[in-house]
C-alpha cells in the first residue's frame, strides 16, 4: 500500500507551501524534503532503430496466400517475405 | 481546428493528433527560429491529469517499458525539395514510481535544482531528442542524439500537468526547469501548455455562420462577437528554438536578409505509430511491432480541415508532402469557395464567377509565395522554387520580427493581409488569426496576388470570425505558449473558492 496518511499529505503540503514562499508552521527544519532518490531518471525510450531483441514477437500477415506474399513485422522492421508453402500452411492452420 | 480532430481516424487517437504548428523568427532572439508542434487537443484542465500526456511506453519500477508509443517528428525542408533535410525526433517514456497507488501525485509536487522533481509526482514523462540530417543528393542520413545540459539529470523531463494549487503549487517553478537550454543555442521544451489557437468552432461548424456577419447568412441570425472555443483549453506542446544557422542549407547565418537564397524553410510535423498493434487481454497491455508509420501530419493550418475532402482526410495524414500533387485539385478549386456565395447570398458575386484554378492558394499552401508578388520588402518571399507541390508552413527567416519587446506593438494578427510581413502565411505566430486570414483568402482577398485582373468582392473586408486571442495563452519568451490552465481553477470564472487561481 502507498504511504498515504494525513501526516504524509500535510508534510508534503508544507513543502509545497515553503516552495511558494508561504510561511509554514514548524519551518523547513522539521520537514522531510525531497530526497536524492526523487531525481528519477527513467530509462530512455526505445529508438526506432533499436536492435531486434531475441525473443521479441514476430507478426506474420499473409497478404496473398496464393502468391505466398507474407508481411513480417519484427521490432521496428517490416520484411516482405515470399513463401507459398508457408503461406498455404498458415492459411490451413487458420481454418 | 486548426487541425484538432480534423480527420476521422486521428480524432480517435488524441496522443498522436497534431493540432497546430507554429514557426516564426523568435521575437526576443531574432537570430533564432522557434517551432511549436502541438498535440493532444481540447484538454479541459479539470478533466484529470493522468492521461493528458504524450503517447509513450510505460515503465513501472525497474521493469522494461511496455505498451506502444508515438514517434513525434518536426521536419524542415531547407532546399524546396519537398523532402526534409532536417528532422527532430521525440520519443517519450511514462514512468510510474509507485504502482500501488491510483494517484497522479501523492502530495504536492515540488522541484529542487539539486534533486529534481519530488517523488510525490507519481506518473511522469521524460523524452529523448534526436536530430537527423539527410543529404538531399545521396539520401544519406546522419542521426545525432541530443543530450540535456549537464546537471539536469540525464533525461529531458516534461513538467507535470497543472493539476491545481494543492498538487502543483507555484506552477511556474515546475514548468521553468523543463525548459532546456543547450550550449549550442538549441532550446527544448515538451509538456502541457495553454492552447494559443483561437477559433469559433460553433460558428464554423454550423454552416460557417460567422457571428459578426450572421445577419447576412443564408439562415440569418443576429450579429455578435465570436466565441473562442479554445479559451481555457490546454494542449501538449513540443517546442524547439534553433539558431537560424542550424537550419540553413549551407549551415551559415543569413547574410542577405530577406533576399538570402537560404532564407526560406518549409516546416511540417508528423506523428507516427507502429504498423501492428496487438492488445493482450491477459495483461491489458497493447504492444506494437513494425515500422513507425505516419498517422498525423500538419504544416499550414486548416488545409486538412477545410480543403481536403472528408473521404481523403486520413489518407492525407498518411502522405508525405512530396506527394501532394495528388491533392492539388482540392487546393486549386476549394469547396469553400463555392460555398461562400451560397451561404452569404449576394455578398460574393465576383468569387462566384471566378472559375480559374486558385494559383494564389497553391502558392500560399504548396509552393511558397514569390517575394515579387508581395513586394520588394518581402525579398524572396516564402518561395522555394516551386519544384514540387508540397504543403508545408513556409518561413522566410530573413524577415525580422515586427515586435521584439513582447508588446506586440506594430504587429497585425492578419499577418501578410495586415501588411505585417512577419506573420502568416510567412510562417505562423501563436497570435496570428489564421482562421480569419484563411477565410479572407478563400473568399478572394489573395487572388489578385497571382491574377491582377481580379477584383475582390467588397464584403471580403468584413469577413471575420470575430474572435480575439486571449493574452492569458501567451508569454513573451520561449516557449511562447503560457503555462497551462489549472485544473482546480477551471473554469477560470470559478468564484470565491478560486482565491489563488492556477499558479
Amino acid at each position: 500500500m502507498p504511504n498515504i496518511s494525513r501526516r504524509h499529505f500535510l508534510r508534503n503540503a508544507s513543502i509545497g507551501a515553503a516552495a511558494t514562499g508561504v510561511a509554514a508552521a514548524g519551518g523547513l527544519s522539521l520537514l522531510a524534503g525531497a530526497s536524492a532518490a526523487d531525481a528519477t531518471t527513467p530509462p530512455k525510450a526505445t529508438s526506432p532503430d533499436a536492435p531486434i531483441l531475441e525473443g521479441s514477437g514476430v507478426v506474420a500477415h499473409v497478404v496473398d496466400a496464393k502468391k505466398g506474399e507474407i508481411s513480417l513485422f519484427v521490432g521496428t522492421k517490416h520484411i516482405a517475405y515470399t513463401n507459398q508453402a508457408l503461406a498455404q500452411e498458415l492459411l490451413k492452420a487458420a481454418q | 481546428m486548426s487541425s484538432h480532430k480534423e480527420a476521422p481516424a486521428i480524432a480517435k487517437d488524441p496522443a498522436a493528433d497534431s493540432t497546430d504548428v507554429y514557426a516564426f523568427v523568435s521575437p526576443d532572439a531574432p537570430n533564432t527560429v522557434t517551432i511549436l508542434a502541438n498535440y493532444v487537443p481540447l484538454q479541459d484542465p479539470d478533466s484529470g491529469p493522468n492521461f493528458s500526456e504524450f503517447g509513450a511506453k510505460t515503465v513501472v519500477g525497474t521493469a522494461a517499458p511496455v505498451g506502444d508509443d508515438v514517434l513525434y517528428q518536426i521536419h524542415i525542408d531547407n532546399i524546396g525539395s519537398g523532402i526534409p533535410s532536417i528532422t527532430y525526433q521525440f520519443q517519450f517514456t511514462t514512468t510510474i514510481l509507485d504502482p500501488t497507488t491510483f494517484l497522479y501525485n501523492t502530495g504536492p509536487i515540488t522541484y529542487s535544482p539539486a534533486t529534481g522533481y519530488s517523488s510525490t509526482w507519481n506518473r511522469r514523462q521524460s523524452y529523448t531528442v534526436t536530430r537527423i540530417d539527410t543529404d538531399p543528393v545521396t539520401g544519406t542520413s546522419t542521426s545525432t542524439a541530443i543530450s540535456p545540459p549537464a546537471g539536469s539529470g540525464g533525461a529531458f523531463m516534461c513538467p507535470p500537468c497543472n493539476v491545481g494549487i494543492r498538487s502543483t503549487p507555484n506552477y511556474a517553478s515546475l514548468s521553468a526547469p523543463a525548459v532546456y537550454r543547450m550550449s549550442n543555442g538549441l532550446n527544448v521544451f515538451a509538456g502541457q501548455r495553454a492552447d494559443g489557437f483561437f477559433v469559433d468552432l460553433g460558428s464554423i461548424f454550423d454552416l460557417a455562420d460567422l457571428r459578426p456577419i450572421s445577419s447576412h447568412h443564408l439562415i440569418p441570425g443576429g450579429n455578435t462577437a465570436g466565441i473562442n472555443s479554445l479559451a481555457g483549453k490546454n494542449v501538449h506542446c513540443i517546442a524547439l528554438q534553433l539558431p537560424i544557422s542550424s537550419l540553413t542549407s549551407d549551415g551559415a547565418p543569413l547574410t542577405m536578409g530577406v533576399n538570402d537564397p537560404h532564407a526560406v524553410i518549409g516546416v511540417y510535423t508528423t506523428a507516427n505509430r507502429q504498423t501492428v498493434r496487438m492488445f493482450d487481454p491477459t495483461t491489458g497491455v497493447t504492444t506494437a511491432t513494425g515500422p513507425y508509420d505516419q498517422v498525423s501530419r500538419l504544416g499550414s493550418p486548416l488545409v486538412n480541415e477545410v480543403v481536403v475532402p472528408m473521404a481523403l482526410k486520413d489518407f492525407f495524414n498518411s502522405q508525405p508532402p512530396v506527394k501532394d500533387a495528388q491533392f492539388a485539385a482540392a487546393v486549386e478549386h476549394p469547396e469553400l469557395q463555392t460555398l461562400l456565395p451560397v451561404l452569404y447570398p449576394g455578398a460574393f458575386p465576383n468569387l462566384a464567377a471566378y472559375t480559374k484554378a486558385r494559383a494564389d492558394l497553391v502558392a500560399i499552401f504548396a509552393t511558397g509565395i514569390p517575394g515579387s508578388v508581395i513586394g520588394p520588402a518581402f525579398g524572396v518571399g516564402t518561395y522555394q522554387g516551386g519544384k514540387v507541390i508540397a504543403e508545408m508552413l513556409r518561413l522566410n527567416m530573413g524577415v525580422a520580427p515586427t515586435s521584439t519587446d513582447g508588446t506586440q506593438t506594430g504587429t497585425s494578427n492578419l499577418g501578410l493581409l495586415g501588411k505585417d510581413l512577419a506573420g502568416f502565411p510567412n510562417g505562423r505566430r501563436p497570435t496570428d488569426d489564421v482562421v480569419t486570414i484563411a477565410l479572407k483568402a478563400v473568399a478572394g482577398a489573395t487572388i489578385p496576388l497571382t491574377d491582377p485582373s481580379y477584383t475582390p468582392d467588397a464584403d471580403v473586408a468584413v469577413v471575420n470570425q470575430g474572435v480575439t486571442a486571449s493574452p492569458r495563452s501567451y508569454q513573451a519568451n520561449f516557449p511562447y505558449l503560457a503555462d497551462p490552465h489549472g485544473g482546480f481553477s477551471n473554469p477560470p470564472t470559478t468564484p470565491a473558492i478560486n482565491t489563488n487561481p492556477e499558479l
